[in-house]
């Protein structure tokens, strides 16, 4: 069963949640977020953020390699109310 | 019109089911074994999907695992890469079977439960067969598939709204999904011993908010509205025929599953025509299409970008034209027919309808 949201640090690694991938659609020229109950298609920053997603990294990973994309003021805020947003629809969840 | 491509493709292999439920979402004349397509047909059907960009398949019926074909479906759109979602009641569901599927490229499984109670269950679907659902809950679930649990809400198991979520944390699901009955075909004849009473949905929404709040991500737990009892009507499916296509058992495609109750219009079939010319030529799927087919209230209203009308197969059941406004909606001149069954429901007698 996933973790609740309550133990979430910025070493905490994150994963796609199982049956969540994501997929290349070359006619709608976007990433998809597949899941069971539903199909977002993302923006350009969502996509951003997931291909980060990968069991791997840790937050503080995530953040410092968008970080090193761009100058952004808002990015630490924005980033985490992306992630939080996506762990509670259960696009993503924290590795155990 | 310019149409952009479907997303969804729910394919019902079979009505052949061993429940008989009071909501049973399958038209009201079942297709028979006879009449179902073969699995070479509904090969050609997923190559065409895959052709107007299908992404993700619901595989549902009846009960899909009566259909033999089922893991040859499977491996077919894995090959395409299109996502694969299996609805099912879980029975007839052993471990092999469930094996076999995910090693086709199953990727999700929804499994239906009529309540907590075996004694509710068997009232809803004519049988109990509680235990065996809940055995195949439990190998799904070690199984590592995602497993989603379905429950149908309505006034016989409002009550037990707290037990049914606990019953998913203990079998440790990842998502629980609480839909409130719509009443379309078997539902609406059954409507006033299936309503709840404001009270009772209201007691209920409270126990599941706070449920919510204490496991906290614990398990994906999503509460489905019921139209009857809320204010303003719902986008039926994002807008008729504007990201999912249904194929039923015969090879009939409709924009949705309730949609077969819609007399007025004739529903083409994948037997004699493209999913392609289908979905972007047939008159019944640009019938309802952008806001033109709209009558007033509707056409001049300031929601209508926001519900596009409500729900057509509503709209059709209950005034017999499916171009009026949803009649749950209060700006309706027809919101009294519901505002009446509401009112019947709470003192009806009336004897349960059970699907043969």
């Amino acid at each position: 069963m996933a973790d609740g949201l309550d133990n979430i640090v910025k070493e905490s690694v994150l994963q796609l949640a199982p049956g969540v991938r994501l997929k290349d659609d070359e006619t709608r020229e976007a990433k998809l977020l597949l899941m069971p109950e539903c199909i977002v298609k993302l923006n350009h920053s969502a996509t951003e953020v997931l291909e980060l997603v990968d069991g791997n990294r840790t937050i503080e990973n995530i953040y410092s390699e968008l970080a090193a994309r761009y100058e952004d003021e808002t990015l630490h805020k924005d980033l985490a109310e992306f992630l939080m947003d996506a762990l509670s629809r259960g696009w993503i969840e924290l590795k155990q | 019109m310019n149409v952009s491509n479907p997303y969804t493709l729910t394919m019902e292999l079979t009505h052949r089911c061993p429940l008989q439920c009071l909501y049973c979402s399958n038209p009201m004349e079942l297709v028979s074994k006879d009449s179902e397509l073969s699995l070479l047909e509904w090969i050609s059907v997923i190559d065409q999907a895959a052709k107007l960009s299908v992404v993700q398949a619901n595989l549902t019926g009846g009960e899909p695992l009566a259909y033999s074909g089922l893991p040859k479906i499977v491996q077919r759109l894995k090959k395409h890469d299109i996502y694969s979602n299996l609805i099912t009641s879980g029975i007839g569901l052993t471990e092999s079977a469930l094996e076999e599927l995910i090693e086709c490229g199953l990727e999700s499984i929804q499994i239906s439960l009529q309540s907590a109670k075996g004694r509710t269950a068997e009232l809803i679907a004519g049988w109990n067969a509680q235990e065996q659902k809940i055995a195949a809950i439990e190998f799904a679930v070690r199984s590592k598939i995602p497993v989603a649990l379905n429950v149908v809400l309505h006034r016989h198991n409002l009550g037990e709204v707290a037990e049914i979520i606990d019953l998913a944390v203990q079998l440790g699901v990842r998502r629980l999904e609480l839909a409130n009955t719509q009443f379309y075909g078997f539902a609406l004849a059954n409507a006033e011993n299936l309503l709840p009473t404001q009270k009772q949905m209201d007691d209920a929404l409270s126990i599941y908010d706070t449920k919510k709040k204490q496991l906290n991500g614990k398990l994906q737990l999503s509460w489905i509205i019921g139209d009857y009892l809320e204010s303003s009507p719902k986008p039926c499916m994002g807008g008729w025929a504007s990201q999912h296509i249904v194929v039923s058992a015969d090879g009939t495609a409709y924009p949705c599953l309730a949609a077969n109750a819609i007399k007025t219009l004739t529903f083409p079939s994948t037997k004699e025509r493209t999913l392609e010319w289908i979905w972007k030529e047939s008159p019944s799927f640009n019938a309802f299409r952008g806001f033109d087919w709209m009558v007033e209230p509707c056409r001049t209203c300031e929601f209508r970008e926001k519900d596009l009308g409500g729900c057509r197969c509503q709209s059709f059941l209950l005034t017999g034209d499916a171009t009026q406004a949803d009649p749950v909606c209060k700006l309706s001149p027809h919101h009294h027919i519901v505002e009446e069954t509401i009112s019947k429901a709470e003192t009806s007698k009336k004897e349960l309808i059970y699907r043969l």
